[in-house]
């Protein structure tokens, strides 16, 4: 069973004074992978130049585009066609809290996943926010912490967008209580990694049609390594598992690999972001309704 | 060769000629107005000085009067103006430097020098010395330099580079001396011109192009208006001839040989379109309206300055 | 081994040289003779007079003055005092065999670095299999995610590597340590030689000395040999931070030497994940880039994005092949000093060879047992941070305070992993002239070689840099702690 989406993806930007320079990264395209397949994709631009694509570190898709014609404002956008593969729900034998325990012990398992149990600058947690950090019962199966980790942080936090901003650390998080997706997940990733459970920063699109929080800008949230599963989404913000709802863009250790747009400019003054993400159902039979 | 090292070379080039250029005029016209028939005015003087260097606003800004010791300081040794010879001076040694590894020993070494002794040039001495003695030595500094310039450099995209620089500022600079003396002569009582008071002033006008002694010679007449005017717009054989100059800049563009699209759009075209202009234009045609003329050549030629910045020279 | 004949001067620079016989002499041996190799280098000494040598001295350092080889000392924007890497003419001589060891020693433990910071990038199976604790390289500072699984034309990391050597007592050569990012002074080797063949060119006569002139050709063939293959005829560059830089000189003298561009970031950029320098002419492709800009500072895109220095997108044109970075970025997780003492295993785990030349033992304080006994035996040991380079934060334990020491203890207590100990090496010393009082004594030197590897194809540079540590008494030979150099001789077979 599949279900297509088509994802459309939309900033503009203004800048108070002329920008001579410029070289921007976007890393907002869908990625392909066994549950998402890209059908189709196309990309508008503002401003000349010609776009040009390289793979990052993980492997994902980022677009860049250099321009050195002065211009104070500038739109991008992105328009894809994804096909989710429905994934019905694993009939998943959770390993023995032994063997869970002795694997995410091992040196080649904690090499291997290293970079996502690692603690960044986004995902510490100071020594005075320690009472936050909740602990995995010893016999206590992995996924299940996990869970309980998400509706933790999820009645923890109060979604505001006011207070935060790409920069805020899950310590500061803490501190205010309140944050969005992103800062939701740098929070989960935190945790999870005190716990020795590897942990990845996803970025990418969930489908609104649930009427979910943080539909209106790109998504973010956390996959988990589960022993004897694998990757494993979970979305703090929401208190939800992820499923078909979620396509993905790209993952990797915290919000500094997945930034969805970043460049180097040649500029003077402020500017400002305007962002706009769409994500709709596709009829995929003929005669379907939605 | 890098933009950023051709960059440096052409400013070297035209910061050279430039400080020269306001050295030259600020003396000539306030040593003359000293002992000026029918004695001028000395704003009238200050102002031309101010006007030709294109910084009136500038100084009016940090000067509320218009007095001898202040214009002379704030064209020669202030180093918040930007436009004054001494910053000018720092801006040759900058992009000396940052050319190093183009230019001569003997160039770079000469350069230090000139900087050094600007550097210790004090309001004092300004004073004590005058404003003679200061420009003579700016000038006696440019001619060391472009002697420099032409005897250690190897003819290659470096000289040349340096060369566009001089001649484009030299006819940019005498381009400017002639629209302010053009404007001063019309501020004079009409029942004055064509007496003393008038040739006065196309005698110092020749005079802050050092080109008196060759317009006299050329002419074998007195200096006025329409051979001041044809010498120093048209004469193709001399150098500080806008004629002359535009057509050394033409060469050198065609020389340097960028690998440019053909075309009205090129930098070959322009320059050589300018050249041809001056070339094949009388005073005759241009004296009516010799003010316009030469606005409307400055704009060319900066049009042309910044066509070569932003295509080859820009990093 | 070696063989030595009784000296007799007549030179006066010579008749009192304080010989100490508790130190491994280069020139001396035990009995007080001069070894074989330096006997020609004495008699022409003995030739000179005290004026003779001071008016050598002069010439050597008018030669540097002249070939422009100063560092430059900021104080303002504009106005650089200028003063020279202080030089000895005594030359330092290494005999044909003694060096064709050091040299199959030095290609030896480069090539097992380089497969080291492969592997630490890649499969990571030195970690996974215990050899080297995969801490250690994680929470390197130049460990850097922005590598991973990255692939350079031929497979190579550090073109360019800088060892470190000493001679112990024992007569033995002992590495200190491996610099794989951008080791410096190479343009010293060479500048060093010009002055001595200027003013010594007699002795060179007597001599059979390789030529250390050949390395701007070497290097830049080794650039060309890692050019991306879609490049025709590579256009190579070295990329420097701008004439501000203490080592502008060296990066200038490279450039020119190799006929090579010596760009600065800002005439770079990257589009369509190439990189292109602007020239007056137009745009033209760099294809290998010789940078002498940190990791940190290369591409305000990834690391830190304030530099200036750097080229936004260049590491987007490097992980698509499209241009070679010399060394690789990331390198720096293999020349810390607390995995200095794990190379003599990774020689063996990548090459399944012993190791030829000798390591110091080395305590890292991170481990407990080796921290207790730092703790206990500081007197006797020299204290490293893992991370700096130049000789700073050194503590040499035998000439420090008892406040020096606690200081030691409680910064090392505080952040033992940044810290390693070494039991003091007896550095060999060199007869050296000394300019305050005009005789010759004895100095502390050490020896920084110049390898390069390149696809299929490696080089030595056949000398180095002496480095001496000027100052009486003194192990520190740094430049910017009062160190000078010596003009380094390898005999021919």
């Amino acid at each position: 069973m599949t279900a297509e989406y088509l994802i459309e993806y939309y900033t503009r930007n203004v800048y108070e004074s002329p920008v001579t320079e410029a070289l921007f990264e976007f890393i907002v395209t869908p990625a392909s992978d066994s549950a998402q397949q890209l059908k189709e994709i196309k990309y508008g631009c503002s401003l000349p130049g010609q776009l040009f694509h390289h793979t990052n570190p993980f492997g994902f898709v980022a677009t860049n585009l250099r321009t050195i014609k002065p211009f104070t404002e500038f739109e991008f956008s992105m328009i894809a066609r994804v096909e989710k593969t429905y994934i019905a729900p694993k009939t998943y034998q959770p390993l023995s809290p032994e063997e869970e325990l002795f694997l995410l012990a091992s040196r080649v398992f904690i090499i291997d996943h290293y970079h996502f149990l690692e603690f960044t600058k986004y995902t510490t947690i100071i020594d005075e926010h320690a009472n936050w950090i909740v602990y995995k019962q010893r016999r206590q199966p992995v996924f299940d912490f996990l869970q309980e980790l998400n509706q933790y942080i999820y009645s923890r936090l109060e979604f505001d967008p006011e207070p935060t901003n790409v920069h805020t650390t899950a310590s500061e998080v803490i501190n205010l209580g309140k944050g969005v997706c992103q800062d939701y997940t740098h929070l989960f990733l935190a945790i999870a990694r005190k716990n020795r459970i590897p942990c990845r920063y996803v970025s990418g699109y969930l489908n609104q049609g649930g009427n979910l929080t943080g539909a209106a800008v790109m998504h973010a949230w956390a996959e988990a390594f589960i022993p004897g599963l694998g990757w494993c989404g979970f979305d703090p913000t929401n208190n939800l598992l992820v499923d078909n709802n979620y396509i993905k863009a790209a993952y990797g250790t915290d919000y500094s690999d997945c930034s969805p747009m970043k460049g180097v400019l040649k500029t003077t003054g402020n500017h400002h972001t305007d962002y706009q993400v769409k994500v709709t159902q596709q009829a995929t039979e003929p005669g379907s309704q939605q | 060769m890098l933009s950023r090292i051709g960059n440096s070379l052409f400013w070297l080039g035209r910061y050279i000629e430039r400080a020269e250029h306001i050295a030259r005029y600020t003396k000539v016209q306030y040593v003359s107005s000293l002992d000026a028939p029918y004695a001028q005015g000395r704003e009238f003087v200050l102002e031309s000085i101010l006007d030709m260097i294109g910084i009136s606003y500038q100084y009016y800004a940090s000067y509320s009067q218009l007095t001898d010791e202040d214009v002379l300081f704030f064209v020669t040794l202030d180093e918040n103006n930007p436009l004054s010879i001494h910053s000018t001076i720092g801006y040759i040694r900058e992009n000396a430097r940052g050319a190093r590894d183009s230019i001569s020993l003997e160039l770079w070494e000469a350069i230090n020098r000139f900087y050094h002794s600007m550097n210790n040039y004090t309001v004092v001495k300004l004073h004590n010395e005058g404003i003679h003695e200061f420009s003579q030595k700016v000038e006696e500094n440019s001619s060391v330099l472009k002697g420099c310039i032409d005897n250690t450099l190897m003819r290659n995209e470096a000289w040349m580079l340096i060369c566009l620089g001089i001649h484009m500022e030299r006819a940019i600079q005498v381009a400017r001396i002639l629209i302010t003396k053009v404007k001063d002569i019309e501020k004079i009582d009409p029942a004055k011109l064509g007496g003393p008071v008038e040739n006065y002033q196309w005698t110092t006008l020749l005079k802050g192009a050092e080109s008196f002694d060759m317009n006299k010679r050329h002419y074998k007449a007195n200096p006025n208006r329409r051979n001041s005017l044809e010498f120093l717009m048209f004469n193709q054989a001399f150098p500080k001839s806008i004629a002359y100059n535009l057509d050394v800049v033409h060469k050198n563009i065609q020389q340097i040989a960028f690998h440019d699209e053909k075309g009205s759009n090129s930098l070959d075209f322009m320059a050589g379109k300018l050249a041809g202009q001056f070339k094949y234009t009388t005073i005759e045609e241009t004296e009516k309206q010799v003010t316009e003329f030469l606005t409307s050549t400055l704009d060319k030629i900066n049009q042309m300055a910044n066509k070569l910045l932003e295509k080859h020279l820009i990093y | 081994m070696t063989q030595s004949t009784q000296h007799q001067f007549t030179s006066d620079v010579l008749t009192n040289y304080p010989l100490n016989l508790a130190l491994l002499d280069e020139v001396f041996n035990k009995e007080g003779k001069v070894n074989t190799h330096y006997t020609k280098v004495l008699d022409q000494f003995s030739c000179y007079s005290v004026e003779d040598f001071k008016e050598l001295n002069e010439h050597a350092k008018l030669s540097f003055f002249n070939q422009g080889v100063t560092f430059a000392v900021y104080s303002d924007k504009s106005k650089g005092v200028e003063r020279i890497f202080p030089f000895d003419l005594f030359p330092r001589i290494i005999p044909a065999a003694e060096w064709q060891r050091l040299e199959e020693g030095i290609i030896q433990r480069n090539m097992a670095i380089n497969w080291f910071i492969h592997d630490i990038y890649h499969e990571k199976l030195i970690l996974k299999d215990g050899v080297v604790p995969a801490e250690l390289i994680f929470s390197s500072k130049h460990y850097t995610k922005a590598m991973l699984g990255m692939k350079p034309v031929g497979n190579i990391y550090n073109h360019i590597s800088g060892t470190d050597l000493i001679k112990h007592s024992d007569g033995q050569y002992y590495v200190l340590e491996d610099n794989v990012r951008t080791p410096s002074g190479v343009s010293y080797v060479l500048s060093n030689r010009e002055a001595m063949k200027k003013t010594l060119s007699g002795l060179f006569r007597k001599y059979n000395i390789r030529s250390v002139q050949d390395y701007p050709q070497h290097l830049l063939s080794m650039m060309q040999s890692v050019a991306p293959e879609s490049a025709d005829n590579p256009n190579c560059v070295v990329l420097t931070p701008g004439m501000y830089n203490s080592a502008y000189y060296e990066h200038s003298f490279l450039a020119h030497n190799m006929g090579i561009p010596l760009v600065e970031g800002r005439d770079l950029f990257v589009d369509k994940n190439f990189v292109y320098m602007k020239t007056i002419y137009g745009p033209k492709r760099v294809d290998v880039i010789y940078r002498r800009i940190d990791d940190d500072f290369i591409d305000p895109l990834v690391f830190r994005p304030d530099s200036v220095l750097g080229i936004p997108g260049i590491m987007a044109a490097y992980r698509e092949g499209n241009v070679t970075l010399i060394n690789a970025p990331g390198t720096g997780a293999a020349d810390d000093k607390a995995v200095y003492s794990y190379v003599p295993a990774i020689i063996k785990y990548y090459l399944n060879e012993e190791p030829i030349l000798n390591n110091v033992h080395t305590y890292r304080c991170e481990l407990e047992t080796d921290y207790k006994y730092v703790m206990e035996h500081m007197e006797e040991l020299v204290i490293k941070p893992v991370d700096e380079s130049g000789g700073y934060g050194i503590l040499i334990g035998s000439r420090s305070t008892k406040e020096e020491r606690d200081e030691f203890k409680r910064i090392i207590t505080a952040n033992r992993r940044k810290y390693i100990a070494q039991p003091v090496m007896s550095l060999s010393v060199h007869a050296t002239f000394i300019e305050e009082e005009n005789v010759f004594e004895p100095r502390h030197i050490d020896l920084r070689t110049y390898a390069l590897l390149g696809k299929d194809k490696q080089f030595v540079l056949k000398g180095g840099l002496s480095r001496v540590a000027l100052r009486k008494g003194s192990l520190i030979v740094n430049s910017s702690q009062g160190g000078g150099s010596k003009d380094t001789w390898v005999l021919e077979e």
